[in-house]
């Protein structure tokens, strides 16, 4: 039984001879090539992308906003202490009324 | 052509600072190390070659990581032997998704033949190819290193971040199975 050492000098040379171990020639042009070629790639980072479209939809979506509380305040108009901004979100006037109708409206849907 | 005998530390440095001639250098002078590991693992041909250009592109990525504790010439062995190793798993996976049992061996092993030039030499080749990709991934890349590539059992674990008695029972466990394959290389 051949020990490891004996092992690895017999076996050594046969492994490392038994082929060629380069590359073709010119690799060093490729590695540079795909370097070059990889730095002017052009990279597509989620936050550049999230920004340019959120740039798109912003003043979309603002004058969507502006619309619909223009619509409120103009319907519902401002009424019994309710504040520009309640009438605006088109929210109605909160009183001990509607406060106890919405619970009860809500305890009937519990029941059925 | 830059000069050879520029320091590895002086051509980093360029490199760094974006001197692409630099780079190259740097390239052209590990290209051999990176060749003996990288076809050690994976035979010659497509899937070398690109590994290989891999580990040089990791590296000038890693440029301004580098702090050059280690060697150039071990921390460009252990990305390519690192890549050499994703890639065998790749590889395996492939074959184990798509060819089922004997084929898939033979398509393992004939993966990385490429083209020879002598009848004997490419017999003698091809034996021990058939007998190194028959090793387990881990002890493929300690036969590399301390067979194909020559470095020593402490650079080898070094490389390899493992603790030298683990490099020497795996160098061992490849060495008996490579013996029964390489027999009669030996004896001619």
């Amino acid at each position: 039984m051949m020990k490891d050492r004996d092992l690895v000098d017999a076996l050594g040379p046969i492994v490392r001879d038994a082929e060629d171990r380069r590359f073709e020639p010119g690799f060093s042009h490729r590695v540079m090539e795909r370097i070059r070629a990889e730095a002017g790639a052009p990279v597509i980072v989620l936050s550049s992308a999230l920004r340019r479209q959120f740039l798109r939809l912003a003043p979309i979506a603002a004058a969507v906003l502006m619309a619909l509380s223009a619509y409120s305040l103009l319907g519902l108009g401002t009424s019994s202490g309710q504040s520009l901004l309640e009438a605006a979100l088109g929210l109605e006037p909160l009183t001990v009324e509607t406060a106890y109708a919405l619970d009860q409206s809500f305890y009937a849907a519990g029941k059925d | 052509m830059m000069n050879d005998r520029i320091p590895d530390g002086e051509l980093l440095q360029r490199a760094r600072s974006g001197d692409h001639a630099a780079f190259r250098t740097l390239v052209e002078r590990y290209e051999q190390v990176v060749a003996a590991t990288v076809i050690g693992m994976l035979g010659s041909g497509a899937e070398a070659e690109d590994v290989g250009q891999e580990t040089f592109i990791r590296f000038y990525a890693a440029l301004s990581r580098f702090r050059e504790e280690a060697s150039l010439k071990t921390y460009l062995t252990r990305i390519a032997i690192n890549l050499s190793l994703n890639s065998i798993k790749r590889r395996r996976r492939f074959l184990s998704r798509h060819v089922e049992g004997d084929l898939m061996d033979t398509i393992g092993v004939e993966a990385g033949a490429g083209p020879v030039d002598r009848a004997e030499s490419r017999e003698v080749r091809e034996v021990v190819r058939n007998a190194i990709d028959r090793l387990a991934p881990k002890q493929r890349a300690v036969v590399t290193l301390r067979l194909i590539d020559g470095y020593s059992t402490r650079e080898t674990a070094e490389i390899l971040g493992l603790p030298e008695g683990t490099v020497l029972s795996r160098l061992s466990r490849a060495l008996k199975k490579l013996q029964p394959d390489l027999q009669p290389l030996m004896e001619a």
